[in-house]
């Protein structure tokens, strides 16, 4: 009973999905698309991931034995061992990117002549450790750190909130709505990494109920990632915030409240952390677990060490530099993360619903079949 | 089932040879309590730290609560010349033997030949560093250099970082000539198209051979480049205009009976400057909403009644409007909309600011203001009447 | 302290185990030798032959172990009517039609707790266990008779948990004394109190109990046949049995409760745990065990549930105190100085001029002092205390800092932690948290903060990892239940809790309507 997956943990894991690294690097790349409106972009791509979400609830729903055996039921054996091989491979890519451009923050900001070798192997060696305690380890952490992290961003919000001029959010829509939508559709992606959570059909408790979760969390990552970008804008103002690489970072050292709040980096690097451990957790476990249904493994734990070992090295040269990171980040990452979270679970959902449409006729069909 | 004593066993072999990075403990290693910047003949570069020095511990019997505080100053300023700023203060290392923490500089102090020759480009290091904090305040050194603001030992408050930030703090609240800016205001407003830094300046005086610092003037900037000073009368009126609430502050009118001077105090005053179309050309209009109280007279006229505080009022309206429209036009005869004037009509009218953006410079000396200022004032502390002399 | 065998060699077994086995004898001649071979070189066995029956003359023999029964009991109640009163009886008629033994047992002795048993392994149990044997010639059966009373410790208050409200009553080492405090606070029948016997020396009595009908089948069946599986020599304390049957065997936190408070063993088993007690021990063990519980006192449900929040609260902050702040301390002055305010780092870095040692080394070197005067002041004899803490006030307070080994701060850090590591209710919680401290010393001197955070997390990942009986170690925190959620970081008023809490799945959960 207790080794399932409940409902608030699975909201947990999708909004670490969402936000983890999303709140690092996002604001500044919205700033630079929308300007000073760029706080009204979550919000509307939330629109998106309000359905992306229902989509991914609809998945759950249709196959209580895992995104495996739902995909080979719906494309045959072969094509789908295809689409779930470019699903590992793609989510140990993402895996590795997601450390990656923690390391960077850590490496930029934190310490900086730590080899990235030892903060990579520590941190993996954390989140291997912690996926082969069991899928009950990941999702009870997952859940203790969304208390905690909220609790810390409720602080921060509140510390920064007397310094913000709210002049730089004028004027509304200096450009029309037009880009606004642009940037919407483009970074619906954010939403779309809940989709992870879906490849862990087999250990959620209510699937039926699925869709509450990850509504509640699409919107609850809205309201974060909307308001920490209105306090970057308010505070930074437009132009600064998109010189910055680490934009809320940097609105968290401008705190000061009197002489003694004033330094309160501690907790930004506390919940990133967090949020990056338990998202490398939960790709991690996911690679493990869908490769283990692939090739029949009843235990999907021998699995997570060799998936950890290609994550590091990838995670270290993937890139060179943070300007090739950045343009990474910048132009490609929204399609890789649409492609997959996105046009491919929306295809196979169109392909069970035909499927379902078709057998519900031959149902219909049968009786005077038989009669 | 030796895995778990190996795993650990190279988790902790991994800590140790690695070594500890980023680690720097704190005796061996010094805060730089202030930054200076300069120019220096040949485009180089004068970089100027501030260390507060250690309070050498008590030998013997700590338990004594007596501190013998040492003569002499209290810290040393270190100046390097270099092509840029990290480089001269890595030049640094070579004559202090401790490495500087700059998490913790209070002050940045840039030099008026520098700031004159312009700084546009050269201070990208104080976005960059990571060290460096975007709350510690900002001057301008007038008539000298950072190096030399940084070298004058100060009374009282023995190191000289810390005496400049809690004098501007301090006659903000109490006085309420100059506005305080944080670095990163100024950064801020050093990039953003319509409105201008204007940073408080300090100066060196000398009393009978005695050195000391004063805050004095505020630098205007414009383009990145200091163009001007504002008087205390001016700086007054610029304070007046800041977008968040002033707490604390003086203003000094005349007794409207025998205009001898009266001071009311400023508790708190709130501006708004919103750009406005008047017959198709864009004015500004600034509302002041001030209130504060009574707080002293020379005069033995009895000015608190129903009917003089008003009169009152209108006085302090206009020493307010007086000292703003001064602000405004040294401004506008710097060419430097050190107001956000820019801003204002940017957010009123976005159109027309694409179309004004680029002539700013031409349109700013003409533009007119509308004042509207309310002032009013609220209580008179222990006593209603002046002292009941019978002479 | 279990036998030490070695694969190559067999263990050997032990003594008189063939007699053991044996059934009883009806003649009492050959029984006595048995058992005078078995109690040979027991001094405080005392082995009483003796005659009775006028003109009969039958031989019977009682045994017991001096100091374990009263010996005007066994006096009064069995030598006294066998001896002067079984002629009285032998002559009414309704005895003579009925056997000898069968009189004896049933109309002769007076004894209220009164057995039979048939073989030498069972005699020697009761034996040992305090009961009375008594043998007559003729009869392969003997008679136990209960006149047990050795000399106990008087109830007093527990020392180890102490509490200004609520009750004083504590546990003794005597098992029927610490079941009838736990009756007398529960008077139902519903209240079980299942006897084990667990050590193959010691035959300890071990009791389970639990309440029918609240705690959950499954988990009394589950600890039933743990505590069935069980094969030791002895079980001197609870604690014995915590480590066998505990599921993580490499956990440095406390898998059950031990209390020595009747009132909090109730508590508990009222929520649907299962107590175990140990005879000879005044600790009661209680299973499962959850994490969040061990910054629960007792106290806190005997004042208003403010007060008793606000001390709940001030708990957790001495926890993550107790972990911390050393590590804190030291990733925050050799990696993070930018998080201390000025006019701080000024002083610390004066009074850390000319400490020899980094911080790391500094703190450790201090949290071991501070460990050795914690043990010393606890193991060492009364009358030396106050030496102890005199060289520690000046040790550590005074001498040096002067000296200038440590800094001040230093040592207002570990005092603070100190301070805090000794408020937690339970004594073994407290023992893990000062072990943890100092791997995540250890990782704020490698990697600072982010050291820390790494460290916190695994050791979050362990602690949600831990199910206890199955319960999950972190419930009710992770995963979270609204119903239990409520009354673990604050205290839920009385008048709220109307459900027990759910993480034990109570069959009955309602606690008031």
């Amino acid at each position: 009973m207790n080794n399932n997956i409940s409902g608030l943990q699975l909201y947990s894991i999708s909004i670490f999905m969402i936000i983890a690294t999303a709140i690092l690097y996002e604001p500044r790349h919205m700033i630079q698309m929308v300007q000073n409106n760029a706080w009204v972009l979550p919000f509307l791509s939330g629109i998106w991931g309000l359905l992306f979400a229902g989509l991914y609830a609809q998945l759950i729903k249709s196959d209580p034995a895992g995104f495996v055996s739902l995909v080979e039921s719906l494309v045959g054996k072969w094509a789908g061992r295809v689409i779930v091989f470019l699903y590992l491979a793609y989510t140990l890519f993402h895996c590795a990117l997601s450390l990656r451009l923690f390391t960077d923050f850590v490496l930029s900001v934190v310490d900086v002549f730590l080899p990235v070798s030892v903060l990579t192997a520590v941190f993996l060696g954390a989140s291997a450790w912690a996926v082969r305690r069991g899928v009950p380890a990941v999702a009870r952490l997952s859940e203790l750190c969304f208390w905690g992290n909220s609790l810390f961003a409720l602080v921060i919000l509140l510390a920064i909130a007397r310094q913000l001029d709210w002049h730089n959010l004028l004027p509304v829509l200096p450009g029309g709505i037009l880009p606004l939508a642009r940037g919407a559709w483009q970074h619906a992606y954010i939403y779309g990494e809940a989709f992870w959570a879906v490849l862990l059909v087999p250990f959620i408790a209510n699937r039926n109920k699925a869709h509450v979760p990850l509504l509640v969390s699409v919107l609850f990552s809205m309201f974060w990632l909307g308001s920490f970008t209105l306090f970057i804008i308010a505070y930074f103002n437009h132009w600064l915030a998109a010189a910055y690489t680490f934009p809320f970072f940097s609105l968290v050292r401008g705190i000061y409240l009197g002489e003694f709040i004033q330094r309160l980096d501690i907790l930004l690097v506390t919940i990133w952390i967090n949020n990056t451990i338990i998202k490398t957790s939960v790709l991690l476990l996911v690679f493990a677990h869908t490769a283990a249904a692939v090739v029949h493994l009843r235990d999907y734990r021998p699995l997570v060490l060799p998936g950890a070992l290609v994550v590091g090295p990838l995670s270290i040269l993937i890139f060179n530099n943070i300007a090739a990171l950045q343009q990474f980040y910048d132009r490609l990452l929204y399609l890789a993360v649409l492609v997959f979270t996105v046009a491919i679970p929306l295809v196979l959902f169109l392909i069970s619903l035909w499927r379902r449409g078709e057998s519900h006729a031959q149902k219909t069909g049968s009786p005077t079949a038989c009669s | 089932m030796l895995r778990k004593p190996a795993a650990l066993l190279l988790a902790a072999s991994l800590c140790f040879s690695a070594g500890c990075w980023d680690r720097r403990e704190v005796n061996e290693s010094f805060i730089a309590i202030a930054v200076g910047v300069d120019s220096y003949p040949g485009n180089k570069l004068r970089f100027t730290e501030q260390i507060p020095l250690p309070i050498p511990k008590g030998k013997g019997n700590t338990t004594k609560t007596e501190k013998t505080v040492p003569a002499g100053p209290r810290f040393v300023t270190v100046s390097t010349v270099a092509d840029t700023f990290t480089d001269g203060a890595r030049k640094a290392h070579l004559t202090t033997p401790r490495s500087p923490l700059w998490q913790h500089s209070a002050c940045y102090v840039f030099g008026e030949k520098f700031s004159r020759r312009g700084f546009s480009g050269e201070v990208d290091w104080l976005l960059r560093n990571r060290q460096i904090r975007k709350i510690g305040y900002m001057f301008v050194a007038r008539n000298a250099a950072a190096s030399e603001v940084l070298n004058v030992p100060t009374e009282v408050e023995k190191i000289p970082a810390v005496a400049l930030v809690s004098m501007i703090k301090t006659q903000d609240t109490n006085i309420g000539i100059y506005t305080p800016v944080k670095l990163g205001e100024f950064l801020n407003k050093s990039i953003t198209a319509g409105i201008e830094p204007a940073v408080p300046g300090v100066e060196i005086v000398d009393e009978g051979g005695k050195k000391g610092l004063k805050i004095s003037g505020t630098a205007v900037f414009k383009r990145a480049k200091l163009v001007g000073w504002l008087n205390e009368k001016e700086s007054r009126g610029y304070r007046w205009l800041r977008p968040n609430m002033i707490t604390g502050g003086t203003k000094v009118i005349k007794c409207p009976v025998c205009g001898k001077p009266v001071l009311l105090e400023t508790l708190r005053s709130q501006s708004k400057i919103e750009a406005k179309k008047r017959n198709g050309e864009i004015i500004m209009h600034i509302k002041i909403r001030e209130e504060g109280n009574f707080y002293e007279q020379r005069c033995r006229h009895p000015l608190l009644t129903p009917e003089t505080i008003p009169i009152l009022n209108r006085e302090a309206e206009r020493l307010i409007e007086e000292q703003v429209r001064a602000a405004v036009t040294r401004a506008q005869e710097l060419d430097s909309d050190i107001f956000g004037f820019g801003q204002a009509v940017f957010s009123a009218y976005p159109k027309e600011w694409e179309r004004l953006a680029g002539r700013w410079e031409e349109v700013f000396p003409t533009i007119k203001v509308e004042l509207e200022v309310k002032s009013e004032i609220r209580r008179s502390y222990l006593a209603t009447q002046t002292l009941p002399f019978r002479y | 302290m279990r036998y030490i065998t070695r694969k190559n060699q067999p263990s050997q077994p032990l003594p008189d185990e063939q007699i053991l086995g044996q059934k009883l004898d009806s003649n009492l001649q050959v029984n006595m030798e048995y058992l005078e071979q078995l109690l040979d070189g027991c001094s405080d066995a005392v082995i009483r032959k003796f005659k009775f029956g006028k003109g009969r003359d039958i031989d019977a023999a009682l045994l017991y172990f001096d100091g374990l029964v009263l010996k005007t009991e066994a006096e009064d109640s069995i030598l006294r009517p066998l001896m002067l009163e079984f002629d009285l009886m032998e002559n009414t008629p309704e005895t003579k039609a009925a056997d000898m033994y069968e009189n004896v047992k049933e109309r002769l002795l007076v004894v209220t707790d009164l057995l039979e048993c048939d073989t030498f392994d069972k005699a020697v149990q009761h034996l040992a266990s305090g009961d009375a044997i008594l043998l007559i010639n003729g009869y392969d059966r003997a008679l136990v008779a209960g006149i047990r009373s050795w000399e106990g410790r008087k109830t007093e208050s527990p020392d180890e948990e102490v509490l200004i409200k609520g009750p004083k009553e504590g546990f003794t080492e005597t098992l029927r004394f610490n079941t009838a405090l736990l009756r007398r606070r529960l008077k139902t029948s519903a209240f079980k109190m299942e006897p084990l016997q667990i050590g193959r020396l010691s035959k300890t009595n071990v009791v389970m109990c639990y309440v029918k009908g609240i705690a959950a089948e499954s988990l009394v069946q589950e600890v039933r046949n743990r505590l069935q599986k069980i094969d030791i020599d002895a079980v001197l304390d609870a604690a014995y049995l915590e480590e066998i049957i505990a599921e993580h065997h490499y956990s440095i936190f406390p898998q059950a409760e031990h209390t020595e408070r009747p009132d909090r063993v109730v508590a508990h088993v009222l929520e649907g745990r299962v107590a175990i007690m140990v005879d000879g021990s005044p600790w009661v063990m209680v299973v499962p065990a959850t994490f969040p519980q061990f910054w629960i006192s007792p106290e806190d449900y005997y004042m208003g549930y403010i007060p008793a929040s606000f001390i709940r609260l001030l708990r957790q902050v001495a926890f993550f105190t107790a972990l911390l702040l050393p590590s804190i301390y030291v990733a925050t002055i050799t990696y993070h100085q930018e998080m201390i305010p000025t006019p701080l780092l000024l002083t610390i870095a004066s009074s850390r001029e000319g400490v020899p040692f980094p911080a790391l080394v500094e703190a450790i070197i201090m949290e071991i002092t501070f460990e050795f005067l914690r043990e010393a002041g606890l193991r060492m004899p009364r009358a030396i205390g106050p030496a102890i803490s005199i060289v520690g006030a000046l040790v550590i307070g005074d001498a040096a800092v002067a000296a200038g080994l440590v800094s001040t701060p230093m040592v207002v850090v570990v005092a603070f932690t100190g301070i805090a590591s000794f408020i937690f209710p339970v004594y073994s919680a407290g023992i893990a948290v000062r072990l943890a401290r100092f791997p995540l010393l250890a990782m704020a001197g490698f990697l600072g903060y982010f050291g820390i955070m790494i460290g916190l997390i695994l050791l979050l990942v362990h602690l949600a990892s831990m199910t206890s009986f199955g319960v999950p170690y972190l419930s009710p925190l992770a995963p979270a239940n609204a119903n239990d959620s409520s009354d673990v970081l604050v205290r839920r008023p009385w008048w709220t809790m109307k459900q027990r809490p759910r993480m034990f799945s109570p069959i009955n959960r309602v606690r008031q309507e």
